[in-house]
Formats: structure tokens, C-alpha cells, sequence
């Protein structure tokens, strides 16, 4: 068998045509590149002479079935957020208690006049972020879940250690030039050599300095995105980060 | 400039999708359901799976036809799902103990290790199948036992008469990866079709 | 622009006078003897050290007790993680990893109880992964330099020398060891980022050379993990997928193992199966898996990033309609890379 003269059979085959005078010589005289050129285009009819399976009846109701509750649910999302808020579950109210933490700032309109036949009934309205969160959940589950989990980079500020230290080294600076006469010479030591660090610094900045203020984003075939918790990751990935941190990934969001 | 055929009609329904199959949303999804349906049939080889495999189709074009930016053909990406939702049905019936074709030792065959998702269970020997409908059971039944790389690739290639080009960017893989994986199906197939296709085509 | 070189001048009169009066003094970390491989051929003595330690975990029989510390931030607040363990090795590759208490941070019996029983089934994996070790000489070799500080250290009444070992390439990562002299054990480490930020500590407390292991239960392979085959037919029936590896240079990584994981599908349906393969540039362990075919691809290839939990980062997503998870303690940087190159 020649490797390269039976994959251009091969090839050919695919193609369809095996027109090539060296490639029909080549297949006269190898059995296994007879037997493709014999059995290849008979499948290839065969397949290709299969039935089209038209798509049956049930499918359309079952799509149907399947936008339309899409779409029916949406519509209710609308009416509830028209009515008043009822009072959730307590199993509901005590979650959402003790996940809403960094919520309690969600600023509560002024209360309708629903609302206050509610309080008077004694119970209680509600609270707004479980009005989105059934939106957002319901309207749209995959969207809803990658809204959730995409959120900014931390933007990390300076220590306070590093505002103090060049501040002391300011205020040394000022102190150590007080004597001028001592200084007089160091001091045009020192301008000699902050001028040569201030030129060569200039010459090295000067590419970062013109560029646009975002980060060196390397070219990739895929889009990334940043999730903000590690529970937006797959249950394998999950465990396999609780393993190897020791349940850390788990206590990081407790 | 787009040269996407469908690029109007899919603008439509990235602007109107709340109307559900009501508005334009209809037209893609008629224009579409018979080549979802052949794909999920013929990689599932069997109507129930394939008409849940379509349905989880045309469930994720909608919920993710408004992340569509044009960037790849939109039949691609219907055929991508398609193709994936079969193969991931099929994941999900493993315990129907198919095997892969190419992944039995010719050495240890075994013909009742081999059972069929076909509706109809008779498993008659190649040499017998005569009639028309027996020589489609049979095809069928060697298309799924490939694996589902190579299932996907003669579906798309023999079923739906796809181009090279176009299977390359539905599976987002190259051209050299669909004419070789193309090539190994044809291998796999020649040892259970190639007795039964003799006698058909060839008296 | 026209301001580029004003700025330039006041930052570096700022810089450079900063350098001038006075940096804050650094620590003396200048190593008082020399040796550093990596850059030139290494000698013979530091290829048989390097190629002791790493057997040394699964041949030199031995029982101890350790230490181990981990750091993390979460929103800019420190967190820690300090508990002890029993280690035993019986030298012919049977070992044992059990978990035996937490110091820290306080947890009630309850709590203390289920770390501990959540531990233990973790051993496999930290017997293989979690500490630092140095798991491929060539990879090793080719990817850090070791510095022989020239101390010599006590740890579990055992006389050690002390290395500093770090990445040559690529992300910055710091190890601190102290090596046993006769049996080439690393009885300490200390991980910190190339800052100096302590990320952890594992150091031996106790230490038996000639233990009894009478009492020794010795850890069990898990069963939704088996070895995947390196003939391709065979990967293929295992996992119902060809199983994609990085490609284009590999001189960086290299595979240390490939298993077939069987993990619950999150959607209620069948188990899904997963080629997990660890792959390492010498001491760090990379993991990446592949689930085969996406359910729900979307129009675009996406990857998603974590938040990094202490020194590991992870990175998963679909691409070209196949999912995909890698996870190290290594940069992000990387592990997007060697998503990059399985397509």
C-alpha cells in the first residue's frame, strides 16, 4: 500500500470523480483502493438516496407549546409587577434576609395604596429585589444566570503605606536641602542624576503613556468574560477547586 | 455588507422576540424545522428522540438568537445545535448500550452486544435485507453506530448535502478535518454496508 | 501626547527621588552560597537531587504529622485555613492523607467533623497535586530555577537544606522548601507570590522514618475516576468523544496523567463523562477537561473566568460546541492559552 497515492484515491472518492490517469493506473493495481473506488461511491449513493424525514405535526405543538409558555409567562411577569406585592414564603423571607446584605440600600418606593391595605392586613409587602429576580429568571434562565455571574474586575487602590512613604520621602527631601551650602554641590549631583532617571524614564514611559488606558488584552479565538463567583462554574470544576483549596472556593462564598 | 440569506429575517426576531413563534420568529422556524428534524432524526435514528432533540433546538435558537452577531453563517450555527443536541440526547441514553463501530475489536464482536434505538427491533442478518425499506433500516442502523463526530459529518454531508466549507463552519473544524473524518466514516461503514449495498445495487 | 513628557519628567523626579533618600530597607534575602539550574546544564548533583524528590514521596516509607495553612482574600479581606493531617507512605506506593483537626478559623465539633470526613475523600488528590513538588525533572528543569540558600534548617527534628524555587517563565510563583538531606523529602514549603504574599505553608511537625503502620488506613482509588486509554479507538469507547489535548509547543507542559471522570449532569440527565488530564511544567499541575459535545452552544465560542480562590485560577467554557474546564495555579494568562491551543 503507498500512503500518499491511496489518500489522493481517497480524496478523490470524496470528490466524487477519479479522473487522474496516475490515480485510476494506482488503483488498478492496489486491492484496497479497488475495493474503495468500488464501495465508497455506493455508500455515498445509498446515504445520499435516504428519505427525507419531514419534520412531524408534534414538533409544531410541541414548539408551540414550548414558546408560547415563553411568552404567556412573560406576560405574567408584567401583570405581577403591576399588582401589589404580596408577602413571600418565611422560608423565602429569612434566604433572601441573609442573602441581602449589600441590598438593604435598595432604595423602597413610596408605598401604594395596595400596599398599605396589605400592612393594614398584616402582611408584609415583599421585598423589590424579588421582583427582579423572578423577572430575570423566568424571562430569560441562561441570560439571567450569565447577567448574574459577569461583573467588572475589583479596581485595586494604593495602600495608604505607599501615600505615606512618598510623602515622608517629600518631606525628608525638603529637610535634607535646608543647609545650601553643604548641599550645593549634592545637590547638582542629584539634579544630574534625576534629570538622566527623568530622560531615560521618559523614553521608556512614553509608549505606555500614549496609549489608551486599558489593559493589554491578548488576542484569543474565543470571547472572555469574568464571572464573579466561583458558583457560576460547572459542579466538576466546583469540586475539583474545593479539592484543591480545601474547601476554601466553598467558604469563599459563605 | 451582509451576505447572510437569513440576516433580515433573524434581525426580525432579535427585535420582536416576545411574540414567540407568532411573528417572524415562524418564518425562521419554518424555514428551518425540516432540516433540524432530518439532522436530529438521522443522528438519533429514532422519531421520539429526534423530535425532542429538535424541540431543544429550536429552544436554544431562541433563547440565544439575540447573542447572534452575524460573525459565522446562521444555517451554521443551527446545524452546530442540532448536530449537538442529537449527540447529547444520545449521551443521555448511554444505557442503551450502543456501540461505537470503530471502537470494537474486530476479535471480540459480538452480535448480541449490539442492540438497535430503532422503533422496529428485528435485527436480520445484512445478507437478507431485500426490500427498499430494509435497505434504509440497515443504512440507518450502521449511520448510528459511528461515533457521533463521524454521525454528525455524514448527516450533514450525504443527508443534508452540505458543502466541505459549510460543514467546516457549522462543527468549527477545517476542511482537512471534515475529508478526513468524511474518509473514516466511509471506512467504518464499508464493514457492515458494503455486503448489503452489493446485493442491492448490484443484483 | 504633548503632556507625555512633562508627566515623564515629574514621575521620574518623583521615581527617582523616592530611590534616592531612602527606600524601604528590603529584607536580606541574598542566599549565601549559589547553585542555579535552569540557565546553564545543570551538574549531576542537582539532577540526582531533583530526580530523588521527586520519588521521594511514594518510596521513602515514613508517618508524620503536618501543618498546613492556606491564604485567600475575599473582597480584599484576608482569610486563612490552618489544620493539621497525618501522612503516612509505605514506600511501595500505597500512602495515606488523613485530616486530623482544625486551628483555624474556630469551627464547632459539627463542622470540624465534616472537613475532616471531607478530607479524607479529597487524599487522592492531595497526595498528588495540592503541595509543592517537583513532579517532571525535565519539565522542572526547563521551567524554574532552584537557588540552594545556603541554610541549613530543622524541621520534624530532621537537619534540612533550605531552596528557593521559582518560575523562570511565565507566571510568578515562589517556593520556599526545606529538603530532608538523607531522604530528599520536602518537609517544608512555603508558597508566596513573587510580592512576598503568603499564599501557604505545609511543614512537617513530627516525623518517623521506621513507623508501624498497624494502624494505617490506606487510601482507596475512587470509582468515578479511571485511567483513560492512550489508544484512541479504545479513548474513543470510553468516552463516547475523541479527547482534545493542547497542542503546537509543549515544551512549557506536559501530560502527567489522563483519567475518564464520570460527574452528575447539573440538568438531571445521565452522569456526563469528562477526559480530565493533568498536565505540569515541572511542579505546578494544570487540569484540563473536556465533556465533549455542548448541549446548548451559543453562536459564540465563550470562556468564563473566576475569581482566583488563593493561588488556583479557573477558566471553562464552550468552544467550537465543546465544553471545556481548566483550572491551575498558574495565571490566567495561561490557562487561556492552553484553551487557546485544543482548538
Amino acid at each position: 500500500m503507498n500512503p500518499s497515492l491511496c489518500d489522493l484515491v481517497r480524496s478523490a472518492l470524496l470528490e466524487g470523480d477519479l479522473v487522474d490517469t496516475a490515480l485510476r493506473e494506482h488503483v488498478a493495481g492496489c486491492a484496497e483502493c479497488r475495493h474503495a473506488a468500488r464501495a465508497w461511491p455506493l455508500a455515498a449513493r445509498a446515504l445520499t438516496e435516504l428519505p427525507r424525514e419531514p419534520a412531524p405535526r408534534e414538533l409544531d405543538s410541541a414548539v408551540v407549546a414550548a414558546l408560547h409558555a415563553g411568552a404567556r409567562t412573560e406576560r405574567a411577569i408584567q401583570a405581577l409587577q403591576r399588582l401589589a406585592r404580596l408577602s413571600p414564603p418565611p422560608q423565602l423571607s429569612s434566604a433572601l434576609d441573609a442573602n441581602s446584605e449589600g441590598n438593604e440600600h435598595d432604595a423602597e418606593a413610596p408605598p401604594s395604596a395596595e400596599v398599605e391595605r396589605l400592612r393594614a392586613a398584616g402582611r408584609a409587602p415583599a421585598p423589590r429585589v424579588l421582583d427582579r429576580l423572578v423577572h430575570e429568571e423566568l424571562l430569560d434562565p441562561a441570560k439571567a444566570h450569565v447577567r448574574r455571574h459577569v461583573g467588572g474586575l475589583h479596581r485595586l487602590t494604593a495602600p495608604e503605606a505607599l501615600r505615606e512613604r512618598v510623602a515622608d520621602n517629600f518631606t525628608r527631601e525638603r529637610r535634607e536641602r535646608a543647609p545650601r551650602a553643604a548641599l550645593r554641590k549634592h545637590a547638582a549631583r542629584r539634579l544630574r542624576l534625576v534629570l538622566g532617571a527623568a530622560v531615560a524614564f521618559a523614553l521608556l514611559a512614553l509608549p505606555f503613556l500614549s496609549r489608551p488606558e486599558e489593559p493589554d488584552v491578548k488576542s484569543r479565538p474565543f470571547r472572555v468574560e469574568r464571572a464573579s463567583s466561583v458558583g457560576a462554574l460547572s459542579p466538576i470544576t466546583r469540586d475539583l477547586l474545593n479539592a484543591a483549596s480545601s474547601g476554601m472556593s466553598t467558604r469563599e462564598r459563605s | 455588507m451582509h451576505t447572510d440569506p437569513d440576516h433580515k429575517l433573524i434581525t426580525a426576531c432579535q427585535q420582536s422576540l416576545l411574540e414567540g413563534l407568532e411573528g417572524p420568529f415562524r418564518e425562521l422556524y419554518e424555514l428551518y424545522k425540516d432540516r433540524v428534524y432530518n439532522v436530529c432524526y438521522r443522528i438519533t435514528g429514532n422519531p421520539t428522540d429526534a423530535l425532542d432533540a429538535s424541540q431543544e433546538t429550536f429552544g436554544i435558537i431562541f433563547r440565544k438568537i439575540r447573542e447572534f452577531r452575524f460573525e459565522s453563517k446562521f444555517s451554521s450555527w443551527v446545524y452546530r445545535v442540532a448536530v449537538n443536541a442529537s449527540i447529547d440526547l444520545k449521551r443521555r441514553a448511554r444505557g442503551r448500550d450502543v456501540t461505537s463501530l470503530e471502537a470494537l475489536d474486530e476479535s471480540r464482536v459480538e452480535s448480541d452486544r449490539v442492540r438497535h434505538s430503532m422503533a422496529d427491533e428485528r435485527v436480520e442478518m445484512p445478507i437478507r435485507a431485500a426490500s427498499r425499506h430494509e435497505l434504509e433500516e440497515e443504512i440507518q442502523r450502521a449511520i448510528s453506530r459511528l461515533s457521533p463526530k463521524l454521525r454528525g459529518i455524514t448527516v450533514l454531508r450525504y443527508i443534508e448535502s452540505l458543502s466541505y466549507e459549510q460543514i467546516a463552519d457549522s462543527l468549527q473544524i477545517s476542511i482537512g478535518t471534515v475529508k478526513s473524518r468524511l474518509a473514516r466514516a466511509h471506512e467504518v461503514l464499508d464493514r457492515e454496508l458494503t455486503p448489503v449495498l452489493d446485493r442491492y445495487y448490484l443484483g | 501626547m504633548k503632556f507625555a513628557l512633562p508627566i515623564a519628567l515629574t514621575l521620574g523626579l518623583a521615581f527617582t527621588a523616592g530611590c534616592g533618600s531612602g527606600a524601604q530597607a528590603q529584607p536580606d534575602a541574598s542566599p549565601r552560597a549559589l547553585i542555579v539550574t535552569g540557565e546553564a546544564t545543570p551538574s549531576v548533583n542537582w539532577l540526582q537531587l531533583l530526580r530523588r524528590m521527586n520519588r521521594a514521596p511514594l518510596t521513602v516509607p515514613h508517618l508524620g504529622s503536618r501543618r498546613v495553612e492556606q491564604y485567600w482574600t475575599v473582597d480584599g479581606q484576608p482569610k486563612q485555613l490552618a489544620y493539621r493531617e497525618e501522612v503516612a507512605s509505605d514506600g511501595t506506593g500505597r500512602f495515606s492523607v488523613q485530616a486530623l483537626g482544625v486551628t483555624n478559623p474556630p469551627m464547632s465539633m459539627g463542622e470540624e467533623s465534616v472537613f475532616v470526613a471531607l478530607q479524607s475523600a479529597r487524599a487522592g488528590f492531595v497526595q498528588r497535586y495540592r503541595d509543592f513538588a517537583v513532579r517532571d525533572v525535565d519539565a522542572f528543569v526547563r521551567n524554574y530555577s532552584i537557588v540552594d540558600t545556603g541554610a541549613l534548617v530543622t524541621v520534624a527534628g530532621r537537619s534540612c537544606n533550605e531552596f528557593l524555587v521559582q518560575r523562570t517563565t511565565g507566571h510568578s510563583v515562589r517556593y520556599w522548601i526545606a529538603v530532608d538531606r538523607e531522604t530528599a523529602l520536602v518537609l517544608r514549603t512555603r508558597h508566596e507570590t513573587a510580592a512576598g504574599v503568603l499564599l501557604g505553608v505545609v511543614e512537617f511537625e513530627t516525623l518517623n522514618l521506621a513507623p508501624n503502620f498497624a494502624t494505617v488506613a490506606w487510601h482507596q482509588p475512587v470509582t468515578h475516576e479511571v485511567p483513560l486509554s492512550s489508544d484512541p479507538s479504545q479513548a474513543l469507547a470510553q468516552l463516547g468523544f475523541e479527547p482534545r489535548l493542547p497542542h503546537g509547543d509543549s515544551a512549557e507542559f506536559v501530560l502527567q496523567s489522563a483519567t475518564v471522570v464520570t460527574a452528575p449532569d447539573p440538568s438531571g440527565g445521565a452522569p456526563r463523562v469528562w477526559a480530565k488530564h493533568a498536565l505540569t511544567d515541572g511542579a505546578e499541575i494544570v487540569f484540563l477537561l473536556h465533556g465533549g459535545a455542548d448541549p446548548a452552544p451559543g453562536p459564540d465560542d465563550v470562556v468564563v473566568v473566576a475569581p482566583p480562590v488563593g493561588p488556583w485560577n479557573t477558566a471553562e467554557g464552550s468552544l467550537h460546541g465543546e465544553l471545556f474546564t481548566a483550572m491551575g495555579r498558574v495565571s490566567v494568562d495561561t490557562l487561556l492559552d492552553l484553551l487557546a491551543s485544543t482548538l
